[in-house]
């Protein structure tokens, strides 16, 4: 019947979409292997961390400022937003009250949704000029951590209010009726409680910063040197791709892509150490293994 | 939100450290909202300053220190129009594949769902990277605004497939079920009851990932290319609004205004697509509950 | 179209029977081949190697009600999805045994799916009319099955509507959507949605459990008129009910966990004359 081998086609139609769209990850992975191959035959990864600078034109490839440069610029950052978001998430869970809770929450969730590129604008145009007045240069390790900070808080502090607000009442009701005061209910029973959510809201933000490529661009002075001190202009990975692909050839293009690889292994291992935080998601377990009684129907 | 918490209870035993992080919960709210109040504050007065109608329809003079953002907003249509030409046929099919078909074959359906997990989760620069090295270089398109949209087509479609296949297995089984009684071939549940059903929610995976789209700087500087002539063909490079903010603020000595007024342009876009999606949410959970 | 004209036929030649007395109804005791509907043979259901209900043995007449009665959890419904192949779409269900349908097993590989569906129409126990218009409830399955015609479905649907005693209460309203009726409103409006079909047997899960007292005598009077028209079969827990509607009635019973026929026959056998000591206890209230 027409109708059946319809069914069919469709079926079939929509696997090898799901199956393309799966496989763009393996795409990504090989073309920036492949991209970057020269730089593990002609340039050697060792070159990498022993070249005296980087100087692409001299065929030197001292990656480690930069490497450095992300992840100083990084921690700082998570240092600064962690225990700020997670005040804020015990705020919004346990003090706020009607409107001032609400609001801050409506005004949190509004910037999720400004782009990195207006973070670093103002960043830019109104951060770093007060840190230069402050101590020069302005453009520093302090003003992206701080910037990338504000860009990552909303998330740290959505995601742990969910969290905490996820933790039975029970709980709760059994700290109470044990004359706990309020402190030792946050701290000895809601937050443990809460651990693996705050985890993973940490985590996503820590993918988030260190990918992060417009913010630190615009602010961090991208000066590839190592910084002694966090008024120091720094360059980190993402911002010397976006500053040197435009003109890169030969080995130093390849150089850029391995970095790139090197930023997508990194946030790979992310996303793996998140999911052993993170418990299994629910709907797996319905739809794998359904019962008589709770038939998951599906198209045979 | 509801308060679930049961003050009353506890109100009579505040000690000290009790007090101690209230105090210090209030002040980084307080910091918080006063830094945040700052950047939106900041960006829409001076922003505002130079918005007119004829800063959208006028074209950019002196490197677009002067003058208005039409080929921007032209580019950044046409670069969003590929990007979602692609995105939602291949994002509703894989959707419908994940909510409908996978109990048959659920090992194929977790890899696919890891992949698009850790897909979700790559910095947006490497996707520029793998854009560079497959659209503009492999298939020879250059930097032009079918290579952007292709790199964010990539981009975005994890986030738009989560939200799909999300709204259509919200679908309750009944529907299913009575359709398929009523001896509906698959293909007649699927558009016939399933996606008219879905809509709401398929429409705000839509807006969400065109707000995704609209935001996304890094994967287009050397994807798209940052010409700031009125485009002609997809194969010629277009800027976007976020590129352009980006080019006035760090190549651009003195594009600071015009730099302010994209930005307020680009958040205002970006908030309407955000309030438009909780609009949406809200019908969703009202009808819901009739 | 074959399909509608058949199916007007059937319910304009025959107006809606006045309730008669149950009681009063005459069961014809020929078992001949022509007026057997659904045969069961050694039917047996599994999810996922779990054997819910086996042994069964039963046969269904044509245009009669024959009602599947048993405590809850014994296998009814697992057996009604079989008659028209819903246990397709359970995961991990598997069928033994085999279910024929005018005489051809349904569980064939080539077994035309689609046109058993349209034949047998099914009644879920939640009511599930589709979230749009109450026209639309009608049209969707009409259009699907091949009927371009507007004015059509337009006749059908106001047939079909009248014949579960729906359209006063919505012709003004038909645009509206299905799902502001009340339950027992929308139940008639899937029943009138499976009989737009022209279908041949009814099948219905518990139609009357999820809706309340006076909803659900309406509904069992409808199934009464719909005697006689078409061959039923319902599924219930409900004895009393049973009583009421049945002219077959098969009665199911969980036995080491797992679900099997006790007893079939008609009304008069089961409930007057059973031999078997489990169905006169049942039938006695000492049990279930």
């Amino acid at each position: 019947m027409s109708r059946s081998s319809a069914d069919l086609a469709l079926r079939r139609l929509t696997l090898v979409c799901a199956l393309s769209v799966a496989c763009i990850l393996g795409l990504i992975t090989v073309f920036l292997t492949l991209a970057s191959l020269p730089a593990f035959t002609d340039i050697g990864i060792v070159a990498f961390v022993r070249d005296l600078a980087w100087y692409p034109r001299e065929n030197m490839f001292n990656l480690v400022p930069m490497i450095a440069g992300s992840l100083i610029v990084t921690a700082i950052a998570l240092l600064m937003a962690t225990p700020l978001g997670i005040a804020a998430a015990i705020f919004l869970s346990y003090y706020a009250q009607g409107f001032v809770g609400a609001s801050f929450q409506r005004l949190v969730e509004l910037l999720t949704g400004i782009p990195s590129v207006v973070f670093g604008f103002w960043g830019l145009v109104a951060i770093v000029p007060l840190l230069a007045a402050w101590h020069a240069p302005g453009a520093s390790v302090l003003a992206a951590a701080l910037v990338l900070a504000l860009m990552i808080l909303p998330t740290i502090i959505l995601m742990s209010h969910t969290a905490i607000t996820a933790v039975p009442e029970s709980y709760r009701h059994a700290a109470a009726a044990l004359s706990l005061d309020r402190f030792a209910m946050i701290f000895h029973i809601v937050l443990p409680a809460a651990f693996s959510g705050i985890i993973t809201a940490v985590l996503l933000a820590l993918g988030r910063a260190i990918g992060e490529t417009m913010v630190v661009l615009m602010v961090a002075g991208n000066v590839v040197k190592l910084p002694s001190s966090v008024f120091d202009p720094v360059r980190t990975l993402t911002a010397n791709i976006a500053l040197e692909m435009a003109y890169a050839r030969d080995d130093h293009r390849a150089a850029l892509f391995f970095s790139g690889l090197l930023l997508l292994a990194l946030v790979t291992l992310l996303v793996f150490i998140g999911e052993r935080f993170s418990s299994v998601r629910p709907e797996h377990a319905t739809a794998i293994s359904p019962r008589s009684d709770q038939t998951h129907a599906h198209f045979p | 939100m509801p308060r679930q918490y049961p003050h009353e209870v506890i109100k009579h035993m505040h000690t000290f450290r009790d007090r101690l992080i209230a105090w210090i919960s209030a002040a980084s709210v307080l910091l918080i909202t006063l830094l945040f109040l700052w950047l939106v504050l900041d960006i829409f007065f001076k922003g505002f300053a130079g918005l007119h109608w004829s800063f959208l329809t006028s074209a950019p003079l002196n490197a677009g220190r002067a003058g208005g953002i039409a080929p921007v907003i032209v580019s950044t249509l046409l670069i969003l129009g590929v990007c979602m030409l692609v995105c939602v046929p291949a994002g509703l099919a894989t959707a419908i594949h994940l909510s409908e078909y996978t109990v048959r074959n659920p090992a194929a359906a977790r890899l696919i769902r890891r992949s698009l997990d850790t897909l979700a989760g790559v910095p947006s620069i490497v996707f520029g990277l793998f854009g560079a090295s497959v659209f503009c270089d492999l298939l020879g398109l250059g930097y032009s605004i079918l290579s952007g949209g292709l790199t964010l087509a990539c981009m975005v479609l994890p986030f738009m497939i989560r939200a799909g296949e999300e709204s259509l297995r919200s679908v309750p089984q009944e529907y299913r079920l009575g359709a398929s009684a009523l001896g509906f071939s698959q293909y007649s549940v699927l558009t016939g009851i399933l996606i008219p059903v879905a809509m709401p929610g398929l429409s705000i995976g839509l807006i969400l990932g065109i707000g995704r789209a609209l935001a996304e700087t890094a994967a287009l500087i050397f994807t798209s290319g940052y010409v700031l002539r009125m485009p002609e063909s997809l194969l010629d490079s277009g800027r976007t609004l976020s590129v352009h903010i980006y080019d006035l603020a760090m190549n651009v000595s003195g594009g600071e205004a015009n730099g302010y007024t994209s930005a307020l342009v680009l958040i205002a876009i970006l908030v309407m697509i955000n309030t438009g999606a909780r609009i949406l949410t809200q019908r969703i959970v009202h009808e819901v509950h009739i | 179209m074959s399909l509608s004209l058949e199916h007007l036929q059937r319910l304009q030649t025959s107006p809606p029977a006045p309730l008669a007395p149950v009681m009063d109804t005459i069961i014809p005791k020929s078992t001949a081949h022509h007026d057997q509907s659904i045969a069961v043979n050694d039917v047996a259901v599994a999810y996922g190697g779990r054997t819910v209900i086996e042994n069964i043995n039963l046969s269904i007449r044509t245009r009669h009600i024959t009602v599947l009665l048993g405590p809850s959890g014994c296998g009814k419904s697992s057996l009604l999805n079989c008659f028209n192949r819903m246990t397709d779409l359970i995961a991990h269900c598997s069928i033994r045994g085999s279910v024929l349908y005018r005489g051809e097993d349904i569980f064939q590989p080539d077994y035309d799916v689609r046109g058993l569906r349209k034949k047998i129409g099914m009644i879920f126990q939640r009511p599930n009319p589709f979230p749009f218009s109450i026209r639309r409830n009608i049209d969707l399955p009409l259009k699907e099955h091949g009927i371009a015609n507007r004015d059509e479905r337009r006749h059908i649907l106001e047939t079909v509507l009248q014949s579960v005693g729906l359209w006063p209460e919505v012709r003004d309203r038909l645009e509206s959507p299905a799902l502001q009726l009340s339950g027992g409103q929308q139940q008639r409006l899937c029943i009138a949605r499976a009989l737009a079909l022209a279908p041949e047997v009814l099948l219905m899960d518990e139609p009357c459990s999820a809706l309340d007292p006076m909803a659900s005598s309406i509904i069992e009077e409808l199934i009464i008129r719909l005697r006689g028209k078409y061959t039923i079969v319902l599924v219930t827990h409900n004895l009393f009910q049973a009583q009421r509607i049945a002219d077959d009635v098969g009665l199911f019973w969980l036995r080491e966990g797992r679900g099997s026929l006790v007893e079939f026959g008609d009304k008069e056998q089961i409930f007057s004359h059973s031999t078997h000591e489990l169905t006169r206890s049942y039938i006695n209230g000492i049990c279930g």
